[in-house]
């Protein structure tokens, strides 16, 4: 798979969370996601862009027609980090950096 | 449907807002607003994750506090709320695979392969989502950001959940005045059988 093909994959399921987050409705943030997955396009070659063209728009649930995002490049691209608390390590650090 | 008929998306959307409210003040409220607060709500993520991951469905609604408090969790972890087109987009979901399992039943039963009940196959969705997070065993081979979307794939399935739950729990008809589960389990029916 080659880079592009990942950054296309990628902005693909940004798009997804934007649109779901803004129920389906417009917005500036999916403006620039379309405008970086168009760039991106150019650089994909005919048979990537033949591939994700029998794929449709991943636009579910506010398109019932669509299709989910799909992790299936993710591995490709690992990062083995978990989710991580912000600013400390553990609830036991926060309770004691409270206390201290 | 008016706006607040029964089963309407915007009678489930105001139930969620009291759960959300309900979440904020009692389980989230343990520590002050700031990373405090955050490192509460991911507990309350990863808890509740962990929990239904590991049921299996029930008939006493043993599920539906980890459901709830789940999305209440997710909702703040992503820093969103639910509107009115995802509860409708949610139970339009719930009831057309409702009714395409009901078409199959008779080929599934001619292959002898059960498909399950839509709880069941919105678990499997869910299970799975919360896995790819990274919620369950602390890892995931996603980036920060396809986390973020993995969860919000959680919520939605767990939406999905919730309603196909209380659809197939076996409750007898609400009455009281509160919003539990069996009015959610009403809300639903009642949506069904508008569809039907």
């Amino acid at each position: 798979m080659s880079k592009d093909l990942l950054r296309y994959r990628h902005l693909e399921r940004r798009l997804w969370i934007t649109r779901w987050l803004h129920e389906g409705e417009d917005s500036t943030q999916e403006e620039s996601i379309l405008d970086e997955m168009e760039a991106t396009w150019l650089n994909l070659s005919e048979s990537e862009q033949a591939v994700l063209r029998t794929e449709g728009s991943r636009c579910w649930p506010m398109d019932p027609s669509s299709t989910p995002p799909q992790f299936a490049d993710a591995r490709y691209v690992a990062e083995p980090t978990a989710w991580a608390y912000e600013g400390f390590l553990s609830p036991l650090h926060a309770i004691l950096s409270e206390g201290a | 449907m008016g706006p607040n008929a029964q089963g309407s998306p915007a009678n489930l959307n105001q139930w969620f807002e009291s759960v959300l409210s309900l979440a904020e003040n009692s389980l989230f409220s343990i520590a002050p607003e700031g990373p405090h607060r955050d490192a509460v709500v991911l507990d309350a993520l990863i808890r509740n994750a962990r929990i239904i991951h590991q049921a299996q469905l029930d008939n006493d609604g043993k599920l539906y506090s980890a459901v709830c408090f789940f999305l209440s969790a997710a909702c703040r972890q992503l820093g969103t709320r639910l509107g009115v087109r995802h509860w409708r987009s949610a139970l339009d979901n719930v009831r057309d695979l409702r009714k395409q399992l009901m078409r199959l039943q008779g080929d599934s039963d001619n292959v002898g392969l059960p498909t399950g009940s839509p709880a069941i196959i919105f678990k499997a969705e869910f299970d799975e989502a919360v896995r790819q997070a990274g919620l369950l065993d602390g890892t995931s081979f996603l980036s920060k950001q396809d986390r973020q979307v993995a969860l919000g794939l959680a919520i939605n399935w767990g939406m999905r959940l919730l309603l196909a739950y209380a659809l197939e729990l076996p409750l007898p008809p609400h009455q009281s005045g509160r919003r539990d589960l069996a009015w959610l389990a009403e809300q639903v029916r009642s949506s069904v059988a508008e569809a039907a």
